[in-house]
């Protein structure tokens, strides 16, 4: 800083200094004027450490307004208006009222974009709710005839089609939240068995046309999540695992307990995934070559389960085998896994 | 018994109340949605089924006009699942709230655990359904018939009430495994076989030769 500090000022001293050696010249050379030699030197001396000093008091007077400000600014959260009590000169009040003026142009334009973005997700939380009703009575409304399915054989696709836009309707929602997870969830105790077995009875009319088998093992155990959150992710994985099943396939649920975590695993035995595939499987968009031949593959589904896990502390992985199958495994940490640790 | 059914969408109320008719239920709806509270009062139902988004004033509104007056139960229908929405409904004096999309049988499940709750059950509702005289006690999960008693597993017992309920229709083998797995029975095709096999054999042990028939390619019939 001092550096920076005499360097800018490098003109003022040296017309400080040329001015001294043209007076020495004068005082030398000048036929006229007597000068002994100390007085000579005792001048020389004295303007430069009057200049030294000089230099000094205006160093630490102009730099210390910078100090300050840029102690100030390395924090996110700063507040100029607090500046002004470390204003010393001119220059310094010029700088903090161009700087102010910055930032409240910045502030301003930041508020709006805010604005404009809760407006938004408000407007998409009000939509899906608004869709939902039509949804429900849609629904009702296929429920209430399939019974006599024979009757109406294109109620059947009907109701596939259904099922994909209540699925992207909830992913909607969902990624609309996402931004908001942080401070939107409320982690309680939830069995891996709610966490599972709604969303295959969700799937029901999927896994029974494909004839998938269920094998569900462990089910039991608590974990601790949001389970809104969490019922969404495992949806997500489920809706995979059937899409890639083959018929008559099977889809294991299973869990491993240890002292310091629960795993849960969604097993299908599907097509599975290349291995040059598997580290890309939670990028946004990312849909595979299975997936381009699906239709209706958004490439979100994983995308949006790692962000949700992540934020609520738990952890999503995929192992896969080439024409064996898919095995998706969540990793629920336990809030005390120390306290057991340490008591063992 | 009647249930007052406060809900705009049309269509959802139709099929609502058509299926709590099913049930035998007197349904009340609702035209003006600014007098709620006058049709309450009018019909004075022994259960409200309470849209959350209405017209004019929201379901909470509503939920906390009736607590004034009454402890009738009360059961939410929404859209809106956020937690906060639920802890809503509670404070407001609420006794359920379902989600849209509901499956209707879980409506219907919930409405009759939560009367039978309130109004010390038993002479109100039926908790049996007749069947040529033979009786399925929906409690017990046995079926009577001649003073003979036989009684059902959780699928078998599933099965037959879906059957009866369906009484005089075609259900196809599909539809019944739909039903199994949506009440989280993940049962496979040979499993359904086995259990309808089952039944016909119980059956016949009391009596009932060839209750259920089997129409090829179609699904079973109960008359």
């Amino acid at each position: 800083m001092w550096k920076s500090f005499l360097r800018e000022r490098l003109s003022w001293i040296l017309f400080v200094l040329l001015w001294l050696s043209i007076i020495d010249a004068l005082l030398l050379l000048e036929y006229e004027i007597k000068v002994s030699s100390t007085s000579f030197w005792y001048l020389n001396l004295l303007t430069l450490c009057l200049l030294i000093l000089f230099l000094l008091w205006r160093g630490v007077k102009e730099r210390r307004f910078l100090k300050k400000l840029s102690l100030m600014l390395k924090n996110d959260a700063y507040d100029l208006q607090e500046m002004h009590s470390y204003v010393r000169t001119k220059a310094d009040e010029d700088m903090l009222s161009l700087l102010q003026h910055i930032d409240r142009v910045y502030r301003r334009q930041t508020h709006a974009l805010h604005v404009q973005q809760r407006e938004q997700q408000e407007y998409v939380t009000t939509w899906v709710h608004e869709i939902k009703t039509p949804l429900t009575a849609m629904k009702l409304l296929i429920n209430a005839h399939r019974t006599e399915l024979y009757k109406w054989p294109w109620l059947k696709d009907i109701e596939d089609e259904w099922m994909k836009i209540d699925g992207l309707v909830d992913q909607n929602l969902y990624s609309a939240r996402l931004q908001y997870l942080e401070k939107d969830y409320q982690v309680q105790p939830v069995s891996l068995s709610e966490l599972v077995f709604p969303n295959v009875a969700y799937f029901s009319k999927w896994c029974i046309e494909k004839k998938l088998h269920i094998d569900e093992k462990n089910l039991d155990i608590l974990v601790h999540t949001d389970p809104k959150w969490m019922q969404f992710v495992v949806r997500q994985v489920l809706s995979n695992a059937i899409k890639y099943s083959p018929l008559e396939g099977k889809l294991s649920f299973f869990s491993e307990e240890t002292p310091k975590y629960v795993k849960l695993f969604i097993a299908d035995q599907g097509k599975g995934i290349p291995t040059q595939d598997l580290p890309r499987v939670f990028e946004k968009g990312f849909t595979g070559n299975a997936g381009r031949k699906t239709k209706g593959a958004t490439g979100l589904g994983l995308y949006f389960s790692k962000k949700i896990t992540d934020a609520l502390g738990h952890r999503i992985e995929v192992n896969s085998l080439l024409h064996e199958g898919t095995t998706v495994i969540l990793t629920f940490y336990k809030p005390n896994s120390f306290d057991n640790l340490s008591k063992m | 018994m009647k249930i007052l059914i406060v809900e705009d969408d049309g269509k959802i109320y139709e099929l609502v109340k058509e299926k709590f008719e099913q049930w035998s239920f007197e349904v009340a709806g609702v035209e003006d949605f600014q007098k709620v509270m006058e049709v309450f009062i009018a019909e004075s139902p022994e259960l409200v089924i309470l849209d959350v988004n209405l017209p004019v004033y929201d379901g909470f509104y509503w939920c906390q006009q009736i607590r004034t007056v009454s402890k009738t139960p009360i059961v939410f229908l929404s859209s809106r699942e956020h937690p906060m929405d639920i802890v809503m409904a509670m404070n407001v004096g609420a006794d359920d709230y379902i989600q849209k999309p509901f499956n209707l049988d879980v409506l219907v499940a919930k409405v009759q655990a939560l009367l039978r709750r309130t109004y010390s059950y038993g002479d109100t509702i039926s908790d049996v359904i007749e069947w040529n005289g033979a009786v399925l006690d929906l409690k017990k999960g046995s079926l009577h018939y001649n003073d003979r008693e036989i009684h059902l597993t959780k699928n078998e017992f599933f099965i037959l009430r879906l059957l009866l309920e369906e009484r005089g229709k075609i259900v196809s083998r599909e539809e019944l495994m739909r039903r199994l797995w949506e009440d989280e029975k993940f049962v496979s095709d040979n499993t359904l076989s086995v259990n309808i096999t089952r039944i016909r054999t119980k059956l016949e042990e009391i009596g009932l030769n060839d209750k259920i028939v089997t129409k090829k390619g179609q699904g079973y019939l109960v008359n």
